[in-house]
């Protein structure tokens, strides 16, 4: 499905670039006066909230350049408005003086919003484990599943008779897991590994393969593979993040987090945490905070879809009450809704990257109790 | 029937010689010749006979890939030296040649819109066989032409787009309104071409619409510069005195928009700047002392009738500013000369790119481009179309849309499919029964230009083969399936999406 955005928005920064851009372009009109009178003209290009927002920050750069806004007589009138071409969303400030119609006219950026189409994703989710104990994280086998549970990793086999618990490696007295216990499994070649606090264990997938622990304080990545090599360090005996770190070093400033996702849009990398604030904050590669939500819950995830973007995938509530699992992409400064809500059977308890365009959601349901391990399959909608 | 408005060629190189022959032939010419691209209805480039292309970072050089499997009408093969050769029979400011497979062009100046001048109708890509006949890659051969009369156009079982669903199209040109109404209502014909005024009368006889965007500009237009500035101001007093809005809503019927400008605003997006609004105070403050009427005469196409009343409409306007206006009939203006001094015109816009359509709405007009224009800033492309507009050798009056009145055997998936541009898409049209249907084409001016065009059918609706324009059968475009409930099996182990681990596990048996 392809939605068109009608009446598309223009990103605070884009507005703000365009005040500054109109101004400069004002202030060295020929013959300008040094006061106009600014009006503006409501068309539907943008909201009129929008429309406001350019004249505010107008006005500022304005008086900046020492051009007063004035509705004086001898003022010089601007109409400003916003208008639709083929090539584009266009700022027009049309300058009313002489007979001869004349106007400063600026492209507006060609956000995501702006011209194309917004992509949509639609989401599968495949039921791959229930157990009555919690599910910290899993990884799928060509022939089977590791499950990472509080004090143990286990190794299950689809056989023709069915599925089998093959192997189990025991945790118990390596992890110091908080009440809420958390921890992360990936595959490596031929080993798994699991992320634990402040210890690091390996083992070969194999049944009665030997299990190595150590100390490690390099953190849990984020997302399988991820170049960057991005991880989180869970903060000493809590359930969340204290640390953000790159390839580049740790990410100054941030503030504690319960979940990370990390997704390049198209105006560079964009970070996702869910702070313990209840809100999701957004940063770019410079950690700089560039947008905020709290409509999103403490699980977060991202997903690359081949042809089709990146994506956060978040888990929100809906007006049941009920959680659900939704796609999100990055809209300059804001995340927008990209997919249908996949509601979820019970709560989610863990989010976590997966290879591609899949995420590993663990839910628990909590009239019978036991956690259901979920692949989830982004698919480019359109 | 009437001589005048028809279209005596097809090719591509053809120039026709008036406003009515350029417009039928910029909707039909695509059903026989492609070119490398072609705009969509947002103004990019998209696919024909080229699948891909890149620039040097100067735009100085550009290679296109040729779609492979395409053929001429003959059978020929399509092939980058083929297209090379056909490119180079008209004269271009680039150079075209083979490499490695793929046509390159080259220019020392920059060429940032070479893909709009590719899909220019004249870049169309044409051949000629050594029988004499000019082939070209279209969904539709050219079965029989007569010239100005009638034409069959055939379906090309080979296109590389699928062939079309009907299996011929026949074309009877210059027929006369009355006779295309006739035709339409008896069934003897499916489509008709119908003038703007006629679009509501056509909707309450309950025929369906296929209506463009505006793509026509009308406009009054003087033969020769103001000679003095006293000229210059009656000029602006003519425009003045318009009333855009009254002939907007009595004799347009709403269809349309007023105009300012050369290009319709939803090109330029800028075209609102243009002053549409008549000022009579204003007008008469332009004029001579009192005791002297201007009077000007005004030609208009004899054959077109909403020009007519449009041109009658006009002398009552500037009469009560104080200027005489006398609309004179003309027989077939040609495009390139105006008798007399004033005329009436309607213009078709080629194309849906800024500087394409602007450049040929000048060179109808003999208007001269500004040189120093950036086409790539629309501010200065503003600047240019005032400029062109500056010395009032043309008054914009209206943009107007194309509209086609289609018959009840007729189908389609969406009207925007067949017909928003100027395109013609009957290659995405097909008739219910299995028998001959006819189409039948006014000139976009109204009521000179005939074509009546007639289906063989080879699918009925019903089993309409899967190809350009039929369904897409991805049901994820139309909806988001969801595994939310997916339940045990096998004890209530598993169940994984596909056949990653359970082959008999599958998502739909999940559901």
């Amino acid at each position: 499905m392809i939605l068109f955005v009608a009446t598309s928005r223009v990103s605070g920064s884009d507005l703000g670039q365009l005040a500054r851009q109109l101004a400069s372009r004002i202030s060295a009109l020929p013959d300008g006066s040094r006061a106009v009178n600014l009006t503006a003209r409501e068309n539907g290009a943008v909201s009129e909230q929008e429309l406001r927002e350019l004249r505010r920050l107008l006005t500022e750069e304005l008086k900046k350049r020492r051009v007063a806004v004035s509705q004086e007589p001898s003022a010089l009138t601007i109409v400003l408005s916003f208008s639709e071409a083929l090539s584009g969303k266009l700022l027009i400030a049309e300058i009313r003086r002489g007979e001869a119609p004349e106007a400063i006219i600026l492209p507006v950026p060609a956000g995501p919003s702006a011209s194309t189409p917004l992509r949509r994703v639609s989401l599968q989710k495949s039921l791959v484990w229930r157990q009555g104990e919690p599910i910290l994280d899993f990884v799928l086998l060509p022939d089977g599943l590791l499950v990472l549970s509080p004090g143990k990793v286990s190794l299950i086999r689809n056989e023709v008779r069915g599925w089998t618990l093959e192997h189990v490696w025991d945790l118990r007295g390596v992890e110091h897991l908080p009440r809420d216990p958390r921890g992360r499994l990936l595959l490596t070649g031929s080993e798994f590994r699991a992320y634990l606090p402040r210890f690091e264990c390996h083992a070969a997938v194999q049944a009665g393969s030997a299990l190595a622990c150590e100390p490690s304080n390099t953190g849990w990545p984020v997302v399988p593979g991820d170049s960057s090599d991005a991880r989180l360090r869970l903060a000493k005996s809590r359930n969340y993040f204290d640390q953000l770190r790159t390839t580049n070093g740790p990410l100054p400033g941030l503030p504690p987090f319960y979940a990370a996702a990390l997704l390049a849009s198209q105006t560079g990398t964009v970070w996702a945490l869910a702070s313990l604030d209840g809100n999701t904050r957004f940063y770019n590669s410079r950690s700089a905070e560039i947008g905020r939500t709290n409509a999103w819950g403490p699980n977060l995830a991202s997903a690359q879809v081949p042809d089709c973007s990146s994506w956060f995938l978040a888990v929100t509530d809906s007006e049941a009450g009920n959680e659900a699992l939704q796609a999100f992409q990055w809209m300059t400064d804001h995340p927008m809704v990209g997919s249908e809500r996949l509601e979820l059977d019970g709560v989610s308890t863990a989010l976590w990257a997966d290879e591609g365009n899949r995420v590993r959601l663990v839910t628990r349901d909590l009239k019978s109790g036991r956690y259901a391990a979920w692949s989830v399959a982004l698919d480019c909608a359109d | 029937m009437r001589t005048s408005g028809q279209l005596t060629r097809l090719e591509p190189a053809s120039s026709p010689t008036t406003a009515t022959d350029f417009a039928l032939r910029l909707r039909l010419l695509p059903l026989v010749f492609e070119g490398l691209v072609k705009l969509n209805e947002q103004g990019r480039p998209e696919p024909l006979l080229a699948i891909a292309w890149n620039s040097s970072a100067d735009f100085r050089r550009w290679n296109f890939t040729v779609r492979p499997g395409a053929r001429f009408h003959d059978g020929s093969p399509v092939t980058a030296s083929v297209l090379v050769d056909c490119l180079t029979t008209v004269e271009n400011p680039f150079i075209v040649h083979e490499y490695e497979g793929k046509i390159v062009f080259e220019s020392a100046d920059p060429m940032p819109d070479l893909p709009a001048v590719l899909a220019m109708p004249d870049r169309a890509i044409s051949r000629p066989t050594s029988k004499g006949a000019t082939v070209g890659t279209g969904p539709f051969r050219i079965g029989e032409w007569e010239a100005g009369r009638r034409a069959v156009l055939v379906a090309f079982e080979d296109h590389w787009g699928g062939r079309p669903f009907v299996d011929r199209i026949f074309l009877e040109m210059a027929q006369p309104p009355k006779n295309q109404w006739m035709d339409l209502e008896l069934g003897r014909a499916d489509v008709i071409e119908i003038p703007v005024e006629e679009v509501r009368n056509t909707t309450q006889r309950g025929y369906r619409m296929l209506m463009s965007r505006p793509l026509e500009l009308m406009a009054l237009f003087f033969s020769s510069p103001p000679s003095s500035p006293h000229d210059l101001d009656l000029r602006r007093a003519l425009a003045l005195a318009i009333d855009r809005d009254a002939i907007l809503r009595v004799l347009l019927q709403r269809q349309g928009e007023a105009a300012g400008s050369l290009l319709p605003q939803w090109i330029s997006g800028y075209g609102f700047l243009f002053d549409v609004v008549r000022d009579v105070t204003r007008a008469r403050s332009l004029l001579p002392a009192p005791g002297q009427v201007p009077e000007f005469s005004v030609g208009y196409r004899a054959a077109d009738r909403l020009a007519r009343s449009i041109a009658e409409r006009l002398a009552l306007d500037v009469q009560a500013v104080g200027i005489r206006l006398h609309p004179v009939p003309v027989q077939d203006p040609p495009l390139d000369s105006v008798t007399p001094a004033v005329m009436l015109v309607r213009v078709p816009i080629a194309i849906v790119d800024e500087k394409q359509a602007l450049a040929g709405l000048a060179s109808h007009l003999g208007l001269r481009l500004p040189e120093q224009t950036d086409w790539s800033q629309p501010e200065s492309v503003f600047k240019a179309e005032r400029e062109l507009l500056k010395d009032v050798r043309l008054i914009p009056l209206f943009h107007l849309p194309v509209c086609y009145a289609v018959g009840q055997r007729v189908r389609y998936q969406r009207p925007e499919d067949i017909f928003l541009t100027q395109p013609l898409h009957l290659e995405s049209v097909w008739v219910e029964n299995q028998v001959q249907a006819s189409i039948r084409l006014d000139s976009i001016s109204g009521a000179q230009f005939l074509a009546m065009l007639s289906f063989g059918v080879r699918w009925p609706c019903h089993r309409t083969p899967k190809k350009r324009g039929t369904p897409p059968t991805n049901r994820r475009r139309h909806e988001f399936p969801h595994a939310s409930s997916s339940h045990h099996r096998n004890g209530g182990r598993c169940c994984l999406h596909g056949s990653h681990l359970d082959p008999t596990c599958h998502y739909n048996s999940c559901v």
